[in-house]
């Protein structure tokens, strides 16, 4: 009798061993028995409807052998991944063919190496829009409004700037020679310029002395901008303003923990942002406790469509503990984290896996239609005021940026209050 | 001695229970990978598709990639997939769509449920029927025809920025007589331009664009005539519909207003209109003793019958829009004695498909066709084939030239969609339509 029980326990323990050798492929990826496994296996044919693999095999079949043109079967495989992922109406969660898979994670690990200015069209070359302090070309000589008319002896009239960027950049710790022509000089300039690597100012301020209005904007949120922000803001407070701007416009976002840094000089131990995943995942940022700076004016935070991920964030925090005015027009409407998961033939899938929230608890999450056209999302500006194209605007400008000049309206008119 | 033999039978029988476990893991294995040939499992390994054993990936089917794909989304994505259907239906439209072929459509549950009904003789909307016709050469072949938007001129700058974006006008293909539409005097040929207020996104305003901004490089136009077609385009694409969407406003629906502002040739023209239902019996005797003919099952039984003891017989072929391949041939073994009627081409460089009528009717009498520029696709080959062998004069106007054979297929969640499989050729060396008091040569 006992002995029954042994074997019948013995059998059992066995039975259940081989089960979780044969899932132990599912259970280790996270999901439940594979019923295709299973089914091919036990020799079950699905009597059912045809699943969704079989009914795109056969569309894929279809277009492949029947169209009346050629295609290639790369191509039309890479097109129905990337119908798969955009179903979910989801404008974050993407496919990635292989060519364009290698250039993203190009981009986003990017080594890129220059001189450190920003350049745009002239007549006669290329004319530096900006020159950053820290960068090799400023120690060189080169400063705004310097137009280079020559790289390494090539002169670059009637080029465009592109393809003269691409002349200047090269390989970090090599040279390039810059032929400079500087307003009120006779002679062009020479510049020997050493390649390297180029950390662009995320943050830069002005001050508007006839408005006595501080501005500050804000280009994206990586590692040095907490302490940009900081040198920045300390600029500003030396000119006493009635009020602040805080422009992030066209801010795509960055570090969310530099997003929590920045807040903490609004709101000490607070809440910043909820992160919600499948199965439970739960993680909430907070802002730091010691950080506060006495704000002793009005703040406006000025965004566009263009403002997304931790720039919204920003924002939006601001905004729900009524530390700021958002003015503008509603941002992007990012609210979820990826992951990218690299697959078999080196393409990739960029999947949204979990969910930013706002102290609030609001959503801002931007909903799209099949065509992916806003419909809904972003966070609403108390302010709204559309940028007007027809006067050439200038980011920061008040002279042609005519949400700057909403925004700094709206500033003097809390400080009055 | 006892205790000893426990401790072998434990052991050992742990062993086993080990053993078995790898063994279904093996099994495991066996399932996803060796039998590859027979279940065409890829090769992928634990973690889904993150991890490969295959260097080049090209083993296995399209359909095992999508599976993959599935369950990783399934896995990971931020909110649970409800319905699987509509990942595989969102995969085939982004297929279709990839072959920037504007014959080639995707149609979702609403809008394949009134195309249908549409084939029923059931007119959803404003009782129109709507073709995508794409600017530049791949309209070249249609221009001749009455699809004409005028073909641009080969190696212009305009032809080059055309290629470069695509989008098709919506044109009107067929006006079911007694339409709203019908009543309001739109033709076939007006292309819809705006939907209530909604701009219909087409390439013109794109090229005006692209052109403004090159000429304003070029330094031909200056900085606020730039502006003006920048907030032309701002304005119209704040409120656009894309071609699928506008298609949808004006064949969808059964009540409700609708305003289109519709484009003739340089003129626009405005019309209110309320959707509704309108009918047209597809396969009938009408009044005046002609037959309409649709292609669609049993229409084969139908005309047989019809056909019987007559020497003359008129079949009115306009409004004729859509119709099956498969319907055609059984048709055609009714109304045609045996023979090869022309054939079928594609660009795949395979070998062109005769058309043939295997039996036959060898006693079918002489064929009178009504057609117009609403007689396409099915109706038109069936119209060509006949007169091709000296067996029925056309009588109307021009044909829609529209001759491209297509595939209309069903898909489990209601959608569905539409994909040309070739082009109907036949040799005849003049197509002549029979006008009310001439007689038209075309070539």
């Amino acid at each position: 009798m006992k002995t029954g029980i042994k074997y019948v326990a013995f059998a059992v323990a066995a039975l259940s061993a081989g089960s979780l050798g044969f899932a132990w492929r599912d259970l280790q990826s996270g999901s439940g028995v594979d019923s295709r496994a299973v089914n091919s296996l036990l020799g079950v044919k699905n009597a059912k409807a045809a699943s969704p693999e079989q009914v795109f095999q056969q569309a894929y079949n279809q277009i492949r052998f029947k169209y009346s043109r050629q295609v290639k079967p790369d191509d039309l495989r890479f097109a129905g991944m990337q119908g798969l992922l955009s179903s979910l109406g989801d404008p974050h969660t993407l496919y990635f063919p292989p060519r364009a898979a290698q250039l993203f994670s190009e981009e986003t690990t990017g080594n890129f190496f220059g001189v450190g200015a920003r350049l745009s069209d002239d007549a006669m070359g290329v004319r530096a829009a900006a020159v950053f302090e820290d960068g090799p070309a400023y120690a060189a000589g080169l400063r705004i409004n310097d137009v280079i008319i020559a790289v390494d002896g090539k002169k670059v009239g009637g080029m465009p700037t592109d393809a003269v960027v691409l002349l200047i950049k090269g390989k970090e710790g090599t040279f390039v020679t810059l032929t400079v022509a500087k307003k009120g000089k006779q002679q062009p300039v020479t510049m020997k310029i050493k390649r390297a690597r180029i950390v662009a100012p995320t943050v830069e301020s002005k001050f508007f002395e006839d408005s006595k209005v501080g501005y500050i904007a804000v280009s994206q949120f990586a590692e040095p901008t907490t302490m940009q922000f900081d040198r920045e803001l300390d600029k500003v407070d030396r000119k006493s303003p009635k009020g602040l701007v805080i422009d992030m416009r066209s801010n795509p976002g960055g570090l969310l923990d530099v997003a929590a840094d920045m807040l903490s000089r609004f709101v000490a131990d607070k809440v910043v942002v909820k992160m919600v995943g499948r199965n439970g995942f739960n993680e909430t940022v907070r802002s730091a406790s010691n950080e506060v700076r006495p704000f002793g004016y009005p703040v406006v935070v000025l965004m566009d469509e263009n403002s997304a991920s931790a720039a919204e964030i920003f924002a939006g925090v601001l905004r729900d503990y009524n530390k700021a005015t958002l003015v503008g027009t509603h941002s992007y409407g990012k609210s979820s984290v990826q992951n990218v998961f690299p697959l078999v033939d080196k393409s990739s899938a960029k999947v949204t896996i979990a969910k930013y929230y706002l102290p609030s608890g609001d959503d801002i999450g931007r909903k799209v239609d099949q065509d992916g056209i806003y419909i809904d999302g972003g966070l609403k500006p108390s302010v709204a005021v559309e940028l007007d194209l027809d006067k050439d605007p200038e980011f920061g400008n008040p002279k042609s940026d005519n949400q700057l000049q909403k925004a700094i309206e709206t500033v003097l008119k809390q400080a009055r209050n | 001695m006892k205790g000893m033999n426990r401790t072998v039978v434990v052991l050992g029988g742990t062993a086993l229970i080990a053993f078995t476990a790898v063994g279904g893991a093996a099994l495991r294995d066996w399932v996803d990978l060796g039998r590859r040939a027979e279940a065409e499992m890829p090769n992928f390994s634990g973690v889904g598709l993150v991890a490969s054993t295959d260097a080049n990936g090209a083993s296995y089917t399209a359909g095992d990639y999508f599976y993959q794909l599935m369950r990783l989304l399934k896995r990971e994505y931020v909110e649970p997939i409800p319905d699987d259907q509509k990942l595989a239906s969102g995969a085939i439209r982004s297929m279709i769509g990839s072959l920037n072929d504007p014959k080639a459509m995707f149609l979702d549950k609403k809008q394949f449920a009134s195309f249908q009904n549409a084939r029923a003789g059931k007119y959803e909307g404003i009782g129109v029927e709507v073709v995508m016709v794409m600017r530049g050469a791949a309209n070249k072949q249609a221009a001749k025809a009455s699809d004409s938007e005028g073909a641009l001129p080969e190696g212009t700058a305009e032809e080059a920025l055309v290629s470069r974006v695509r989008v098709p006008r919506l044109m009107v293909s067929n006006v079911i007589p007694g339409s709203p539409a019908a009543k309001a005097g739109v033709k076939i040929g007006d292309v819809a331009y705006e939907i209530d207020s909604h701009w219909v996104v087409n390439t013109d305003l794109l090229i005006k664009f692209q052109k403004a901004q090159d000429d304003f490089k070029a330094k031909k136009i200056t900085y606020s005539q730039l502006n003006l077609v920048r907030k032309e385009v701002r304005e119209r694409t704040e409120r656009a519909l894309l071609p699928m969407r506008a298609m949808e406003r004006l064949v969808t629906g059964t009540s409700g207003k609708v305003k289109v502002v519709w484009e003739r040739g340089t003129e626009k023209r405005t019309t209110d209109l309320t959707k509704s239902v309108t009918a047209m019996s597809p396969m009938t005797v009408l009044p005046n003793g002609d037959l309409r003919l649709a292609f669609q099952k049993g229409a084969d039984a139908w005309i047989a019958k019809e056909l019987q003891g007559k020497t003359k017989v008129r079949i009115d072929l306009r409004n004729n829009t859509h119709g099956d391949f498969e319907s055609l041939k059984a048709v055609l073994e009714k109304v045609a004695p045996k023979g090869t009627y022309g054939q079928f081409v594609t660009a795949r460089g395979s070998e062109p498909t005769n058309l043939v009528v295997a039996k036959g009717n060898p006693a079918a009498p002489k064929y009178e066709l009504l057609v117009d520029s609403s007689t396409r696709g099915v109706a038109e080959m069936f119209a060509l084939a006949l007169q091709s062998k000296g067996k029925a004069t056309l009588v109307g106007s021009l044909t829609g030239g529209d001759r491209t054979l297509v595939d209309i297929v069903p898909l489990p969640d209601g959608s569905g969609y539409v994909l040309p499989i070739g082009e109907y050729q036949v040799n005849v060396t003049s197509t002549k339509v029979v006008m009310a008091d001439k007689t038209e040569e075309v070539r």
